[in-house]
């Protein structure tokens, strides 16, 4: 999920005024992983919210619900609603978002597992532009580890697209170790680093690191929680999020 | 949006592929293959001894007339499979020890156990 447009233009105009450095927090999002699973139909819910003693960055959220289908056996499709709220705002969607997740390999045939997300969000407010992204996913498992990286970026695109808007890059990292089916614990570090001229500066990025916990309940029922402290001057206090995900096969 | 903005996004794009180019060029070891039936909802064998520190192929062949669902959590693997179809599922190499996995769709009567040794 990229960042809600509504948090960039906030963000780019309260950098641009020089009043503070920081800006409401960017949405958590899911650590992808590059593998799919063909023939799998979900339905997922999203929630994350950032905390902080600074009315500017505490409780920002972000909401999504997405329809996902493994429509072939190394590609995924979703389609989502993107809801997004500033500190102080109510939750409301902000875009329509449709993504494709391809799987390179067979999970294990290589020494490294690999995919690319890609993904386009449709603006439904007025005057903010649409997003487009990719995401390369990388995932190793070592022993009863699993470790997930995605390293990617969005871009402002159409009409409403500011003239000279650049990619902004984010980073996200997940470990988690697979003590049982229904309970696996782990952390994750979540970082939105801004456009290329602001990747030298640590402080005006958003970085994110905590534990996470996630599992599968019987059949049809998986989870996902993180509650991400701030690492930087950008970021808030903390954040948490959690994802429900009902999969069942067709 | 600047042209270079654009290059500069759909480089990075390219730079993604390419990094993980080398991964699906390179000669893959040769993985052994071992093959798992399913049938009446049953694992055969129920107890797979595999070699340890290799990597093995292994094609899941269900003779069901229903479909099947492979997953291990000691594997992390999750993978369906047709009725009166096959999969393969790439494991390993393994420590040794054993590992359980279960067709997810019968849960209580398709579980077995891949023994690394």
């Amino acid at each position: 999920m990229p960042i809600p447009i509504k948090r960039k233009l906030f963000l780019c105009a309260v950098l641009l005024a020089g009043v503070i450095k920081a800006s409401a927090a960017f949405g958590l999002d899911e650590v992808y992983s590059p593998n799919v699973e063909y023939g799998e139909l979900s339905v997922e819910a999203n929630a994350s919210q950032s905390f902080d003693s600074n009315p500017v960055k505490n409780g920002a959220q972000t909401g999504e619900l997405t329809l996902e289908v493994g429509i072939a056996p190394r590609i995924s499709l979703s389609v989502s609603g993107e809801y997004s709220a500033d500190p102080g705002e109510s939750l409301e969607l902000v875009a329509h978002e449709v993504q494709g997740r391809f799987q390179f390999f067979e999970p294990g045939e290589h020494w490294l597992d690999a995919g690319l997300l890609v993904l386009y969000d449709a603006s439904t407010q007025p005057d903010t532009p649409d997003t487009f992204g990719a995401r390369l996913l990388l995932q190793k498992d070592i022993g009863r580890f699993t470790h997930t990286v995605n390293v990617g970026f969005t871009q402002d695109t159409g009409k409403n697209a500011a003239p000279g808007a650049e990619p902004e890059y984010t980073f996200l990292w997940s470990t988690r170790y697979r003590y049982s089916q229904e309970f696996q614990p782990g952390i994750e570090i979540q970082s939105s680093l801004g456009p290329a001229g602001q990747l030298g500066y640590y402080n005006q990025q958003e970085h994110y690191i905590g534990p996470s916990a996630s599992g599968k309940l019987g059949r049809h029922l998986k989870y996902q929680v993180a509650y991400l402290f701030g690492a930087s001057d950008a970021a808030a206090s903390s954040a948490a999020r959690i994802q429900l995900e009902y999969e069942t096969n067709f | 949006m600047k042209i270079s903005s654009r290059l500069y996004a759909l480089h990075c794009l390219l730079s993604m592929l390419i990094c993980v180019a080398p991964l699906s060029a390179r000669a893959q070891a040769q993985a052994q293959e071992i093959v798992l039936l399913l049938k009446n909802h049953q694992f055969s064998p129920k107890e797979l001894s595999v070699p340890a520190n290799k990597k093995i192929k292994l094609v899941v062949r269900n003779q069901d007339p229903t479909p099947a669902e492979f997953e291990s959590t000691d594997l992390n693997r999750e993978k369906a499979v047709a009725a009166n179809s096959e999969i393969s599922v790439f494991i390993g190499p393994l420590d040794p020890g054993r590992y359980e996995y279960l067709d997810d769709f019968h849960r209580d009567l398709a579980t077995g156990t891949i023994v690394a040794k």
